[in-house]
């Protein structure tokens, strides 16, 4: 398996725990995440961690000018607030948000099922922001304030998943 | 606060001034070329993708940078000369400028200085207006859901 990005390994640490991820920060480093590692004995990610993990160790490698403009490398506070945004849900559980950079070092990660739509925004400093919309339904706010709506939207939709 | 600071209050929540160009019918087709990183799985669509929330968004104080189909035919070209020079995975999302204007942009016709050489360059322009923060991600946003992606590289 290749070594995934440091990102993992902080993931590695944190990913069933609500502790605060920055206390967990250490020097980047790449690390092993196969069957033989420290790392995969102590904690391993489900499936919907590691598409996620991959998926923002990707984006985190992105150069300045990424989007063939002046868009900026994706910040550390914005992975460590997304970090603990997905500490704090059932990501196992839910569908697979779509990830996407922000051209501010920020980072969007959006559900989208059934006509539901769910957008956490992690900026580049770190603030989370929260959007739902279904039908004439909508609302926003911090993830502080709309966590827990956020939690249920997503427990919905994964109970509305396919059981395979 | 005074009127003058009011205003200069207001250039500082914007990314770029708003500028828009009436010549620019509403019903003008223009495209945005995308990075991979910006296009998401949509099946049922014609490419089998969609831009993501924030793909209309630009850090560039001039805009976001667009192609205006018509004149791009003009020179000969279509959507897929938009990424011409981009590696695969990059795409071409279609909109209308009256959709633009709707989600709070302007539209305007402007070459890319940086350009001169670049043969799109009479079919480039900007969408204007771009609010700061989460304001512009919901233009970019209203943008998005009126867009189609319609070339992948």
């Amino acid at each position: 398996m290749t070594a995934p990005h440091y990102l993992a390994r902080r993931r590695a640490h944190t990913w069933d725990q609500p502790r605060p991820v920055r206390h967990l920060v250490s020097v980047p480093t790449v690390v092993d995440l196969s069957a033989n590692s420290r790392l995969a004995r102590e904690r391993r990610p489900g499936h919907n961690g590691r598409h996620v993990v991959a998926r923002l160790n990707q984006l985190i490698a992105l150069q300045p000018g990424w989007d063939g403009s002046n868009a900026q490398p994706i910040t550390e506070d914005a992975v460590m607030a997304a970090l603990e945004v997905l500490n704090d849900i059932a990501l196992e559980r839910a569908p697979l948000p779509d990830i996407s950079p922000g051209i501010d070092g920020g980072l969007l990660f959006e559900w989208r099922r059934d006509g539901f739509e769910l957008e956490v925004w992690v900026d580049a400093a770190g603030a989370v922001t929260v959007t739902y919309e279904h039908g004439d339904s909508s609302w926003e706010g911090s993830w502080s304030d709309c966590g827990l709506g956020a939690r249920q939207v997503l427990d919905h939709l994964a109970d509305s998943l396919p059981v395979e | 606060m005074t009127s003058a600071s009011s205003e200069a209050a207001a250039e500082i929540a914007l990314c770029c001034p708003l500028h828009d160009d009436p010549d620019v019918p509403a019903d003008a087709v223009l495209y945005r070329r995308l990075p991979p990183w910006h296009l998401h799985p949509a099946p049922g669509t014609p490419t089998g993708h969609r831009p993501s929330s924030n793909a209309f968004q630009d850090c560039d104080p001039q805009g976001v940078s667009i192609y205006v189909a018509e004149l791009l035919e003009r020179l000969k070209l279509g959507a897929s000369d938009v990424v011409a020079d981009k590696e695969a995975g990059w795409g071409v999302a279609q909109f209308l400028a009256g959709d633009a204007r709707t989600a709070g942009f302007g539209v305007r016709l402007r070459p890319d200085p940086a350009a001169d050489d670049d043969p799109r360059n009479e079919a480039h322009g900007e969408l204007t207006g771009l609010q700061r923060g989460n304001p512009g991600g919901r233009q970019s946003k209203a943008l998005s859901k009126k867009s189609l992606v319609i070339y992948l590289r």
